[in-house]
């Protein structure tokens, strides 16, 4: 009777993950899963949009935190994000930047908002400061301006940058 | 990167310096150039130099389209100017008012609340020209 009720997740290459039930009620969408048929030991909630690294990291993520509520993170955000947030996600967000993508997507998939205001905040810390050209080197994205329609934002941004 | 939604890249701008978000950001690529458009922003103002000049420069563009909080303190605004604020801002997105230590009169402030029905909070402490507000 006193044995912790556990959910299996499963991940989109199937991996199966056992948690306990409180601790993957941080996330909405499985809350409102649970919430409509509860009748099984241990009920199998398929993530079909995740894979299981971040899943994986999702759930450390809830283990940690369900007990152990995140501060809120001020916008906008000071200084880099390592200097507002506990030293357990500094360490959490030690992975590289494709993880760190999929960790966003799942998180909000899964709607887990802390964990994805964290996520976000990360990357909001890496643009944070840097030029236009560096943030496309950063994240590969492509430049598909045509350098009149740089000149034309370059001009129409020209009151931002004297005031 | 490139695979995530507008909205959640939205959310990510939202941590950073509305002035960063105009500058740069925009200029990254079409695609974040929109998500600008999402942001709740802030913006405030310290004189009414810069004031006039925004103002000027972006007549009826979305600019204003998502500011949540605005700010012109000291700026010596009258009446037509906050007229003018008036008829920029997107009265569904504004919700942080600030206009203390500014010049204009009580149909200025009767213009600001008619307009901005939602506001969680406007402040006009501080005014120096005589407001006379008539309290029906």
């Amino acid at each position: 009777m006193s044995e912790t009720k556990q959910v299996e997740l499963t991940s989109k290459d199937k991996v199966s993950f056992k948690v306990d039930r409180d601790v993957i009620l941080m996330s909405g969408l499985v809350k409102d899963m649970l919430e409509e048929g509860d009748e099984d030991e241990t009920p199998i909630i398929p993530i079909p949009n995740v894979d299981s690294k971040p899943l994986q990291k999702v759930i450390e993520y809830c283990q940690y935190h369900h007990k152990e509520p995140a501060q809120e993170i001020e916008k906008p955000l000071k200084g880099k994000i390592e200097d507002v947030i506990c030293d357990w996600d500094k360490k959490f967000l030690e992975i590289d930047q494709s993880l760190l993508i999929e960790l966003i997507m799942a998180a909000n998939y899964l709607n887990i908002k802390d964990l994805l205001d964290l996520t976000c905040a990360k990357v909001a810390s890496m643009i944070k400061g840097k030029s236009p050209e560096q943030i496309r080197e950063m994240f590969g994205i492509e430049n598909d301006f045509t350098p009149e329609e740089e000149a034309k934002i370059r001009e129409e941004n020209k009151w931002c940058e004297e005031a | 990167m490139n695979q995530l939604p507008e909205e959640i890249i939205a959310e990510i701008f939202s941590f950073l310096h509305a002035k960063f978000v105009f500058l740069i950001t925009s200029q990254v690529c079409k695609r974040w150039l929109v998500v600008r458009r999402l942001v709740h922003l802030r913006l405030k103002f310290t004189s009414k130099q810069e004031f006039s000049k925004l103002l000027l420069d972006h007549q009826a563009d979305d600019y204003y389209f998502s500011i949540k909080k605005f700010s012109a303190v000291g700026c010596h605004l009258t009446d037509s100017e906050i007229e003018r604020v008036c008829s920029s801002m997107n009265a569904n997105a504004l919700e942080y008012l600030s206009l203390r230590r500014n010049e204009f009169s009580s149909s200025g402030l009767k213009l600001i609340i008619d307009k901005f029905s939602k506001l969680k909070s406007l402040d006009v402490r501080e005014y120096t020209s005589n407001m006379i507000i008539n309290i029906c």
